[in-house]
């Protein structure tokens, strides 16, 4: 055990004697806060403390609202007054009456003027007024057949369907309030699912979200109602699934299986949460802080891997070539001692840098985008619901994300002594690392579930399978570029173990079996 | 007293299709410092990577201070200390990291060890230098501490003279002779240089194509086993060569055997090329030369006349072929 611990000291040495080290340290720390302050730049409104939880008060009221009325102007300057061709003199015209409707709402209702909801509903009735009027003046501007067509098309059909929706929507205007725009939305638009279950889902779903009176900051925030309507979309699909006993999203009317059926479940329970309690998670902050931490965590394990993969893919083919491995095989150790030494080395190394990151993320999150309140995680699973503080949840993720390091390390230091080359190990890892994510997704394009089922990244993405089983379901039918991953974690944690084992087999074979 | 420290036994070692080491036996004792002749080629490296745990055996067996090497490795290598071809070390640490992390490996903490054998192989102003800064000597010298830091019972040195100075060499031999004959240490030493071989061991073993073609004694120790108690070998006196004389008239080898009394002319012959040849002991040879040169005559040089190693190596292993 002492001798261990000698070659552990030695070859951790070795390794934090790296440049290749501070060069990944230094990306890991720059990177997160970087991404950060780049996301929150484009988030518009928050009160002082970082959160909204408060109404805004006059002079922030008056701020939104002139935001807005500044997009317009500027956006208006895009468009030349005296072109002659339809679409140009529409966004001129919408965008003009879109900042007098917006201008006369703030002189007499702020509150409302400064509502992102409103805001948008005053843009549809500008762009219905405009193309009113320039369909009714289309014999003196002299406009085709198909510009008329296109005016027609704005209008919804005819005049009288856009007449009628500008009754409604300024009746919805008048009312201002967050439960009118809602019963607007659930009546006027399209749904992705046909059927009165799915209309009686939505209805639903909505009602669940807290009233204007309950809960009013978020009404100020730009992402919060659009947040909130995918969410009751997917509550509604998810429950309209269950009930028809099949996947409404998916096309095919095939049964649901148990596990799906699980997963449904799952989700609603995290949507129930969610839409009973939108105020911290659905507002743009928060978003942007989510948005913001999963490309740092994402880009901060490209970082990893690649370092890893470097690191470990060197790590006994440059003893080999620079013959420094002769000190070590002269030593009274055995060679199995030898590669074990190297590869806790490795795994501890790795271990130290993915709490880094996780540190360097949550630290420029909490710096950058105030307190993570708003980040609370929720996870469904199995029919029992976590509500999560963001630390705890990003440390697991992290945890779970260091299987892959760590199964990185098992691979590359066995192709490293295996090959005994460095550029060939090192161009061999990174090449079936990045092979290896192409392949799974041409697979995945393919739809081939049954390949998938045996590819290492997706097995070994324990994170995103355990931690959001159910919302990944849902996106991934979303994009509809991924097939559903039915993958039991069971097997996956047996497929790692076999792999593991495996790449250790063929690393220790090697190293401790041929001549040097 | 002394014991067989490494003891090969019918190693056999191949490469394909070639045989580099081939039914090797030989042993090293304590206390001698075995040389380990050959060209090129011959097996050397082979047989002591083999040794070091570099390379495996095909057959036969290794055993090194008792202790079997592939059923008591540990045991077995922690009696070894080497240099395999060059000294590689890890170059982005200094030389002194380099044999702390060695000497960790042997489970050695005491620091005054590692001063002293950089004293001793002089390189104490130079050792906290990174390694990727120093010469190739100044490499050699390193490895020889880490070779020796743990005070190995066997010394295994490939090629050492390479790339040391005039200076390093000689304080090299004293070195080796020094561990080999006061403490006892078992030395072997691979090289081509005769010369060097000849002033450095005790025995050498002749190796060629993988085979272990003769084992000798050599220097001190040939002497003492050819001539028994009384030290008596063969010399070789050169006399002057007319030709270096600067016109001078020299005196012939008759004209030399001539001038010495009766009854050392028995002892004395003459040889061809203006010389005399005696079997003498050391006391004998003292009065012979002062005889001469009282007589005035001049002489250019005396030789040991035995088979010298470089004779021995070039009838042993066919000189002058071509590389197996
Ligand atoms: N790794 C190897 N693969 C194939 N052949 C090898 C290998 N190592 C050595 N040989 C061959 O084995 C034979 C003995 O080589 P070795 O290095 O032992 O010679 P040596 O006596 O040390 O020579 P030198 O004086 O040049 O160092 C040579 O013919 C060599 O080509
Ligand atoms: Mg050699």
């Amino acid at each position: 055990m002492r001798k261990y611990l000698a070659l552990f000291k030695n070859e951790w040495m070795k390794l934090s004697h790296r440049a290749l080290l501070i060069v990944g340290i230094v990306a890991l720390l720059v990177v997160p806060p970087l991404v950060a302050v780049s996301m929150r730049s484009s988030v518009t409104y928050t009160d002082n403390s970082g959160s909204v939880s408060q109404t805004p008060d006059q002079s922030q009221l008056q701020e939104l609202a002139q935001v807005h009325l500044d997009e317009l102007a500027e956006q208006q300057s895009w468009y030349d007054p005296a072109a002659s061709d339809v679409y140009t003199q529409l966004e001129y015209k919408a965008n003009e009456l879109a900042q007098t409707a917006l201008q006369s709402l703030m002189d007499s209702r702020l509150d409302l003027a400064a509502r992102p909801y409103i805001q948008d509903l005053l843009d549809q009735q500008a762009r219905l007024q405009a193309a009113l009027t320039l369909a009714q003046n289309s014999q003196a501007q002299g406009f085709s057949e198909s510009d008329q067509l296109s005016l027609l098309n704005e209008m919804g059909g005819s005049e009288v369907a856009a007449e009628q929706t500008l009754t409604q929507l300024g009746q919805v205007l008048t009312d201002g309030s967050f439960e009118a725009y809602r019963d607007y939305l659930l009546e006027t638009s399209g749904s992705v699912v046909s059927g009165a279950d799915y209309q009686a889902a939505l209805a639903e779903a909505w009602a669940m979200v807290p009233t204007e009176d309950q809960q009013a900051a978020w009404l100020y925030d730009s992402s919060a109602y659009t947040t909130l309507r995918s969410l009751t979309e997917q509550y509604a699909a998810a429950e309209v699934s269950m009930a028809r006993g099949y996947d409404v999203l998916n096309g095919t009317e095939q049964p649901l299986r148990a596990q799906e059926r699980q997963s449904f479940q799952d989700l609603l329970l995290e949507l129930r949460y969610e839409l009973k309690n939108p105020a911290a998670s659905v507002t743009e902050l928060a978003q942007a802080a989510n948005n913001s931490d999963s490309v740092a965590k994402q880009l901060n394990l490209i970082i990893l891997c690649i370092g890893i993969l470097i690191a470990a893919g060197s790590f006994v083919s440059q003893e080999m070539e620079t013959g420094s491995i002769k000190s070590l095989i002269i030593s009274p150790t055995r060679r199995y001692k030898i590669y074990l030494a190297k590869l806790g080395a490795l795994l501890l190394i790795s271990l130290a840098l993915a709490v880094f990151s996780w540190l360097v993320r949550l630290i420029s999150l909490r710096i950058v985008f105030g307190p993570l309140s708003g980040l609370t995680q929720v996870i469904a699973h199995n029919g029992s619901l976590h509500v999560w503080n963001y630390w705890q949840y990003t440390a697991l993720d992290a945890g779970l994300g260091y299987l892959t390091l760590a199964v990185i390390v098992f691979f590359a230091l066995a192709v490293s002594t295996v090959t005994r080359r460095t550029a060939v190990a090192v161009g061999l890892t990174l090449g079936s690392y990045f092979g290896l994510m192409v392949t799974e997704s041409v697979l995945a394009n393919f739809g081939w579930k049954e390949a998938f089922r045996f590819l290492p990244l997706m097995n070994l993405d324990f994170s995103t399978r355990l931690l959001s089983d159910a919302s990944r379901l849902m996106t991934l039918k979303q994009f509809g570029s991924t097939p559903q991953v039915n993958i039991s974690v069971g097997f996956s944690a047996l497929y790692v173990l076999i792999l593991a084992g495996l790449l250790l087999w063929m690393g220790l074979d090697s190293f401790c079996r041929r001549d040097i | 007293m002394s014991e067989d420290i490494l003891k090969l036994n019918h190693l056999t070692k191949q490469f394909g299709r070639r045989k580099a080491v081939d039914d090797l036996t030989l042993s090293v004792r304590s206390g001698e410092i075995f040389g380990f002749l050959g060209p090129n080629g011959a097996g050397k490296t082979t047989t002591i990577k083999m040794v070091m745990g570099f390379l495996f055996e095909d057959t036969g067996h290794i055993e090194i201070g008792g202790y079997d090497l592939r059923h008591q490795y540990g045991k077995a290598m922690a009696q070894v200390g080497g240099i395999v071809e060059n000294p590689e070390m890890y170059g982005q640490f200094s030389g002194r990291q380099n044999l702390e992390m060695y000497a960790r490996l042997h489970g050695l903490k005491d620091r005054r060890r590692i001063d002293e054998v950089v004293r001793l192989v002089g390189m104490d102003k130079r050792i906290n230098e990174k390694v990727k800064r120093y010469s190739l000597g100044m490499k050699q010298r390193v490895g020889l501490a880490q070779a020796l830091v743990h005070r190995p019972r066997l010394l295994i040195l490939d090629e050492p003279t390479n790339g040391l100075d005039p200076d390093g060499i000689h304080q090299l031999r004293d070195l080796l002779k020094n561990l080999a004959h006061q403490e006892g240490v078992a030395v072997m030493v691979s090289s081509h240089q005769l010369a060097e071989m000849q002033m450095m061991c005790d025995r050498v073993g002749i190796i060629n194509q993988g085979r272990l073609l003769d084992v000798r004694l050599v220097g001190q120790a040939a002497a003492g086993e050819a001539g028994g108690a009384a030290g008596i070998r063969p010399y070789r006196i050169e006399l002057l060569p007319p030709e270096a004389a600067r016109g001078q008239a020299v005196p012939t080898a008759q004209e030399a055997l001539a001038a010495l009394p009766e009854g050392w002319r028995n002892l004395v012959h003459i040889a061809k090329g203006q010389a005399l040849e005696a079997e003498l002991d050391p006391q004998q040879l003292q009065e012979l030369l002062g005889m001469l040169l009282a007589a005035g005559i001049p002489l250019s040089q005396v030789l040991y006349s035995s088979r010298s190693l470089e004779d021995l190596y070039f009838s042993v292993t066919g000189g002058g072929q071509a590389l197996a």
